[in-house]
């Protein structure tokens, strides 16, 4: 199970990588990421392919849409909770 | 009734019509219940619309696949429009509300009420939109023969039979996840397991290995992201390393899908060139190492020949026209008066095997008329059917407003004369496509090659 600051720190830390916006400025937990271009449809599967990978789980949902998965904190709840 | 193509070739499919055909994430359909539901909704069709085409908006494959058998066995043209670029050049159309003791499937459909729908579309065609070059839906116009005659091909080549199921992860409204993620199982006989196209690796694998599948339909996109996970994710890479084919279609393939970064060795990719014009043309394994431009060798019964280096093709799978940007409401024929379809991507012979192709570019670039998309081919395939013209090149000129404009130089007829071309291309081509000067000429100055040298003519205004 993995622990959800820890989650939450990594996240952050894997945005302010892929998206040069945030590289100055860390997201919020409730930062839109909808806001960023990168964060479209494929960009929400890039970071959670990385999380897959990172964390070493499956995502075993088949609808994956950027709603839910628009905040550092929507996406950390998600991995908790399904970790 | 009649029911030609589509709604018997899936009656006719090989296999057990009562074992799972259709399978989604949340139930299974057989052949039957597929027909079944497909016969009450063909009744639905035909109660509502008055012989108009049926225009079918989803996502939801199921919804795709009734609606296609129902709209074939109803004998109505079916119009496929992604959900995803909204209205296309049929305009939004009525939405169809289901009544309470009709399917809900109705709720997909909308009435065409656009050019395509008064245009009177043969009864058995099936529609899909594609941006094309211009970046503006075309509407590509294909008889359910061509439909099943692409969809078998591919299904025969790949081995689709009852106990080797495919996984799809393409959209269905598009030809490429149509024709063979869905109609080319269906009509095989393979159980298909469809995804959502925005899937992640782990549950395409996830798929594969629970229908024990031996093809998976997806796009580049996925195997990018497969790429990307592939140095951590074993299970994935070997779930995956079990298929016959995984192919992809639609884009280039990542470099790094190309040389198998990772664990992906064992994958066995294949690349489908084709369109929603001319269906599949080739469909070949990629190796690491092979040049990005190589289509490997056409398909059965796919006739190709290479004019001044222009792929063209003849095959059952061409589509009957297109509607869209320049076409002036009406259909327009996708293939020549001589029966060749111009792919406008340019190609040679492999010189170690004659019969690979090997792609090098595309034989037109585009004119951008103030951010609008011309194809100097698609200008010129108008101008070309006039029938004073002998010949003809279209290519950008600059324009101080506009950035580019088209305009041709045209072998003329002996007798035929230019201001009857002129209004005869006002009334066939988009404004933006419109050639601001036309210029007669004895002959076209080719390269050595043969391509057509794209020098604008001389502005004499």
């Amino acid at each position: 199970m993995a622990e959800r600051q820890h989650v939450l720190d990594a996240i952050s830390l894997r945005l302010r990588e892929v998206i040069p916006a945030l590289r100055d400025a860390a997201p919020e937990a409730d930062t839109d990421l909808r806001d960023y271009p990168e964060f479209d449809s494929l960009g929400v599967l890039e970071l959670l392919v990385w999380i897959e990978n990172e964390f070493s789980l499956t995502i075993p949902d088949e609808e994956l849409t950027v709603e839910s998965f628009s905040t550092p904190a929507k996406i950390a709840d998600y991995i908790v909770a399904r970790g | 009734m009649m029911s030609p193509g589509i709604f018997a070739a899936v009656a006719a499919a090989a296999g057990r019509a009562t074992d799972p055909a259709l399978i989604t994430g949340d139930r299974s359909w057989s052949r039957d219940e597929l027909l079944a539901v497909a016969a009450e909704l063909s009744e639905a069709l035909l109660r509502r619309h008055a012989g108009g085409a049926v225009v079918v908006e989803t996502r939801d494959p199921v919804a795709t696949v009734l609606l296609t058998l129902a709209a074939d066995r109803a004998g109505l043209p079916l119009l496929h429009r992604d959900p995803a670029t909204g209205a296309g050049p049929s305009g939004p159309g009525a939405a169809v509300r289901p009544g309470a003791d009709e399917s809900p499937y109705l709720g997909s459909v909308r009435v065409a009420d656009g050019p395509e729908a008064a245009s009177g579309l043969p009864a058995d065609a099936q529609v899909f939109f594609t941006s094309g070059s211009t970046g503006v839906p075309t509407a590509v116009v294909r008889s359910s023969a061509a439909v099943l005659a692409d969809a078998r091909r591919v299904a025969d080549f790949l081995g689709y039979r009852p106990d080797a199921a495919v996984v799809c992860a393409a959209p269905t409204f598009h030809a490429y996840g149509f024709n063979y993620g869905l109609l080319g199982p269906l009509v095989s006989g393979a159980p298909v397991r469809l995804l959502p196209s925005r899937c992640l690796p782990s549950a395409c694998a996830a798929a594969v290995r629970a229908v024990d599948a031996r093809t998976l339909i997806a796009l580049p996109a996925h195997y990018g992201l497969l790429a990307q996970g592939a140095g951590r994710q074993g299970t994935v890479a070997q779930d995956l390393a079990r298929l016959n084919a995984a192919v992809s279609a639609g884009a280039a393939l990542p470099p790094a899908v190309r040389q198998r970064a990772g664990g992906m060795a064992e994958l066995p990719l294949y690349n489908c060139y084709g369109s929603s014009e001319a269906g599949a043309m080739t469909l070949t394994r990629v190796e690491p190492g092979q040049e990005a431009g190589d289509l490997g060798e056409p398909l059965p019964g796919v006739r190709v020949r290479l004019t001044e280096g222009e792929l063209q093709v003849q095959s059952s799978s061409l589509a009957l026209g297109r509607f869209g940007p320049g076409t002036g409401g009406r259909l327009v024929p996708v293939a020549g008066p001589d029966g060749w379809y111009r792919t406008g991507d340019l190609a040679r012979r492999s010189v170690t095997s004659p019969e690979r192709l090997l792609l090098y570019g595309r034989a037109a670039a585009v004119i951008n008329v103030a951010g609008e998309k011309v194809s100097p081919a698609e200008v010129e395939q108008v101008i070309a059917r006039h029938p004073g013209v002998l010949d003809v090149s279209v290519a950008a000129a600059a324009d101080e407003v506009r950035g580019e404009v088209p305009v041709a130089r045209v072998v003329l007829r002996p007798g035929a004369v230019l201001s009857g071309l002129v209004d005869w291309c006002r009334a066939e081509l988009a404004p933006q496509q419109m050639p601001r000067a036309f210029e007669p000429v004895d002959r076209i100055p080719r390269s050595a090659t043969g391509k057509a040298l794209r020098k604008p003519p001389q502005d004499d205004r």
